[in-house]
């Protein structure tokens, strides 16, 4: 089997992409982009391999509509150990793989891509930071929905008033909290502007 | 209490802006001297000074890659204020698919984040992406693979073998594992792994 994620160029994988999905034609293509920048006409160049290098947005636009993250049209993630085969690219990518060009993309801390100097691993550390928020602000929303739920289902006379002996939710939650705290105080500091967020 | 804030360059509006607070921060003095960092004709002093006034605000894939790159930082800080997470995206010519998309959605999706902020849709979407989870799961157990092989080499060298070597045994013998699984998932999904997980 021929993977739709090991076609090179980007027309290549478009279209592999967009047939995949079940998506007809081209034109049904640019039809899931309203309002976008993004024709039949320019599409069917793109396919072709006429057109190699897009804009910004298009790119945006396209992957949004074919519902992929947008290294799956930059490279051909199915052969991890190949070279990039994007057009127009400065002599500084020559030897990139297409893995290292993924970690670097979505700012992997641990991944093939080395990021080199310690302002460059200070940005990706706020990123990182981040996304661990994010996850720790869902991770309280579950558990105090959780605490909610075992108050209603608890009778008042068993009640647990003795140690646990396991992690109770009322700790985790506050385990959330502490790293919740954290993180958006070492954000803020940095002049992230989290209001509204972490509330 | 009040306390000093320091503004985020990360937090600046407009990829015009955004360049060029990062190249400030980065200490490149100007945009001749960040062109000098991008060999070729793709980015050229000129176009720099047109994307950091605002003149030109879509620009091509290949330029924003060779930008960023020559700025080491991951693209997404480019394309989007990513101190302010709530904020919405001020990318020119997006299509009204991102209405209402904040900043962290966006991140999630451009990385492709399993438990982000963005909410895939439908099993094809998923499928792609754990193709590509694995790809990176993949990547770290090697990493893990070489350096347990090292460290069991060291251990025999020194003859300090016994307990602590059947530790590392055991957990090479499970990378090893994990490695096997996720090529066969990944080579059973048309992957090409020659040369890289053998």
């Amino acid at each position: 089997m021929t993977g739709f994620v090991r076609q090179s160029g980007i027309g290549e994988r478009i279209q592999a992409i967009r047939k995949r999905h079940g998506i007809r034609s081209a034109k049904d293509l640019a039809d899931l982009m309203p309002g976008g920048n993004v024709t039949e006409a320019i599409l069917q160049n793109l396919e072709a391999g006429r057109k190699q290098d897009l804009s910004v947005s298009q790119l945006l636009n396209i992957s949004h509509a074919l519902r992929v993250p947008p290294v799956f049209l930059l490279a051909p993630i199915g052969r991890p150990q190949d070279p990039l085969d994007l057009v127009n690219l400065s002599e500084t990518f020559e030897g990139m793989t297409v893995a290292e060009f993924d970690a670097w993309i979505s700012g992997e801390t641990n991944g093939t891509y080395r990021w080199r100097d310690l302002t460059e691993r200070t940005e990706r550390s706020q990123l990182e930071a981040m996304r661990e928020l994010l996850a720790s602000l869902r991770e309280r929303h579950r558990l105090t929905t959780n605490m909610l739920i075992e108050a209603q289902l608890t009778p008042p006379d068993e009640v647990n008033t003795g140690p646990a002996i396991w992690d109770t939710t009322q700790e985790r939650l506050a385990e959330a909290n502490r790293r919740i705290d954290q993180l958006s105080s070492y954000l803020s500091d940095a002049g992230w502007e989290l209001e509204g967020w972490v509330k | 209490m009040y306390s000093v804030r320091v503004t985020n360059f990360l937090a600046q509006v407009g990829i015009g802006n955004r360049i060029h607070a990062i190249r400030k921060q980065h200490g490149i003095r100007s945009a001749k001297a960040l062109a000098e960092l991008i060999p070729g004709d793709n980015v050229t002093e000129s176009i720099l000074q047109n994307i950091e006034a605002g003149r030109k605000e879509d620009i091509l894939v290949s330029q924003l890659l060779n930008i960023a790159k020559a700025l080491r930082v991951t693209p997404i800080f480019l394309l989007a204020p990513i101190a302010t997470p709530t904020a919405r995206l001020d990318i020119a010519n997006l299509s009204s698919s991102f209405e209402g998309m904040t900043v962290v959605q966006f991140d999630a999706w451009i990385s492709g984040e399993p438990d982000g902020a963005y909410d895939w849709n439908n099993l094809a979407e998923r499928s792609e992406r754990t193709q590509l989870h694995a790809m990176r799961d993949l990547h770290e157990q090697i990493r893990e693979r070489r350096r347990l092989a090292a460290k069991l080499d060291a251990a025999i060298d020194t003859g300090a073998g016994g307990h602590a070597g059947d530790t590392t045994k055991g957990r090479l013998k499970d990378a090893d594992r994990r490695i096997a699984q996720l090529t066969s998932y990944l080579s059973s999904a048309g992957w090409d792994l020659a040369g890289w997980a053998g």
